[in-house]
């Protein structure tokens, strides 16, 4: 019987797994691959264009948030008819998985990861494909990260950083000053006083050359909360396939992925915490796109302006939205995909 | 970790033939649908072996109502498929108390389960090794997965059955600490020594 039981497990697993084919480059790609890098196993998961010969590798935010976040709206559904989308997760985040100690959990380790799918993506795909990659949020600080490494940038055509997070403790400084400073002006004007007041009265008690993780993480709250009080932002965009679509129906599995992100370890996120790339973004040469919202109190803008005197590149443009927030390929998709679409062009 | 699978597997295969002796008399075989979460399709089967069983007479007004109760122990096997995310292939054994009324066959179920979930990579695998890269189909890493249970179902006679089963689950030292699962099943029981 048990015999009987193993065959007939043995035909179901055949048949339900035999029609994976891959690579298929295409106009319309749908397919998934995993890199492994030691005791993690990293997921890409790549939709679009492929036929482009252009491949975009989101670097997803948070930490704690996974790449197929990224796959909703009409930014992404645009680039994906130009090019190929690659939506990857990192190690301890998303859907990705394995066996890992506490102390394999480092952004240099990420960084890695990010280096064996980049080189993963030409031995699938060819080396005569273009690889972009874009960073959004803590994608910005782990792709400026991969930047400064080394000669790793020199394996991409481009860079571009999306209201990245690229230093913590400047990020913070910058955060309270903006609360300050737009907060009270929303005052003045008589607009969501109590919410102003609350967020007002909280940054003006920090000692901001010591802000610590707990605070960073009460500071990052009021910065999404604060997308819901600003009249002068245009309306988000980033519809998602819908929930029981993103649920039960895309490769994602949004409960084990949240818990991953939960959990993180407390040595990684001090490690984060206290990231500071500012000194090293001169080694940055590579062509660079930094696109930021203009009211973006997560990641104030001020790290983009930064950002874009430092980098060395001689092909650096900084584009200011002036109606998004943290998200602007949600708020204003369309002139954000404009402007993406212009910078891959020219250095494809 | 292997070595547990095969421990598992061992101990499933020696429940199983445990249960042969009397198997044709009434141990059922269980076939299902085992969706992992819930619409993520794949397939399950097991037996059932009850080491301790005993009845339970109320009397109601005019009426004795009967319930048999049991302490059981269920082997299963089950392989599920999340489209571009990964496959698993579960070996797995539940403990657990069941009570069912005599009268109209229903039942129910509460266990917990042992497993270890052999979890598949979709697509292909590139591993570093030493810098180079190497594609591997059906890379896998396997998983210790506790579970709790909770079933119900019905006797429709003497030859079969149906049920249906939620599980939630943990896979362990996943990542640096433990996961979220679900499962559901919705399945036939047999007693083929009846037909």
């Amino acid at each position: 019987m048990l015999g009987r039981i193993g065959s007939l497990l043995g035909v179901v697993f055949v048949l339900l797994t035999a029609c994976q084919k891959e690579p298929a480059v295409s106009t319309q790609m749908e397919e998934s691959f995993y890199v492994r890098n030691g005791d993690a196993d990293i997921p890409a998961f790549v939709y679009g264009n492929g036929a482009s010969k252009v491949f975009i590798l989101v670097v997803h935010g948070g930490p704690g948030g996974n790449g197929l976040e990224y796959r909703g709206g009409t930014y992404s559904e645009q680039l994906e008819e130009k090019y190929a989308m690659v939506y990857t997760d990192q190690r301890h985040q998303g859907n990705s998985h394995g066996h890992l100690a506490e102390s394999e959990v480092t952004i240099d380790a990420m960084v890695e990861d990010l280096h064996l799918t980049v080189k993963t993506l030409k031995e699938r795909y060819g080396n005569d494909i273009s690889i972009f990659m874009m960073g959004h949020s803590w994608g910005g600080t782990l792709g400026t990260a991969y930047m400064i490494k080394e000669d790793y940038q020199n394996e991409l055509a481009g860079w571009i950083e999306v209201d990245g997070a690229h230093d913590i403790p400047m990020l913070n400084i910058e955060l309270v000053k903006m609360i300050q400073t737009i907060g009270g002006e929303e005052l003045a004007a008589g607009n969501n006083t109590a919410d102003w007041t609350e967020m007002i009265d909280f940054v003006n008690g920090l000692d901001t050359n010591n802000i610590t993780s707990d605070q960073g993480g009460t500071l990052n709250g009021y910065g999404h909360r604060i997308e819901g009080l600003l009249s002068q932002l245009h309306e988000s965009n980033g519809a998602s396939p819908g929930l029981l679509n993103y649920l039960f129906f895309t490769p994602n599995n949004p409960a084990t992925s949240g818990l991953s992100g939960l959990v993180l370890p407390k040595a990684f996120m001090d490690e984060v915490e206290a990231k500071s790339m500012t000194d090293d973004l001169h080694k940055i040469t590579i062509p660079t796109l930094l696109q930021w919202g203009k009211y973006d109190f997560v990641v104030p803008p001020a790290l983009g302006y930064s950002a874009f005197d430092k980098i060395s590149s001689t092909n650096k443009y900084l584009k200011i939205y002036e109606h998004s927030a943290h998200s602007p390929m949600n708020n204003e998709p369309d002139l954000f995909v404009k402007d993406i679409v212009t910078f891959i062009d020219t250095y494809k | 970790m292997k070595k547990l699978s095969l421990i598992l597997l061992l101990v499933g295969i020696g429940l199983s033939a445990k249960a042969q002796s009397d198997f044709l008399e009434n141990k059922p075989i269980n076939v299902g649908y085992f969706g992992y979460y819930y619409l993520h399709p794949g397939i399950k089967i097991g037996t059932q072996y009850d080491w301790r069983s005993w009845e339970k007479r109320k009397e109601k007004k005019k009426k004795t109502v009967v319930k048999n109760k049991s302490l059981f122990i269920s082997p299963q096997v089950g392989f599920y498929v999340h489209p571009k995310n990964h496959s698993g292939l579960l070996f797995n054994a539940d403990f657990g108390y069941q009570r069912a009324k005599q009268k109209h066959g229903f039942y129910q179920a509460y266990s917990i389960g042992l497993g270890y979930l052999t979890q598949f990579n979709a697509g292909t695998t590139y591993v570093n090794e030493g810098g180079t890269i190497t594609a591997k189909k059906w890379a896998s890493r396997g998983y210790l997965m506790p579970s709790l249970n909770m079933e119900f179902g019905q006797q429709i006679n003497d030859k079969m059955g149906w049920y249906a089963k939620g599980t939630l689950a943990s896979k362990l030292f996943y990542n640096t600490g433990a996961s979220a699962e679900t499962f559901l099943e919705l399945g036939m029981k047999f007693n083929l020594g009846k037909f």
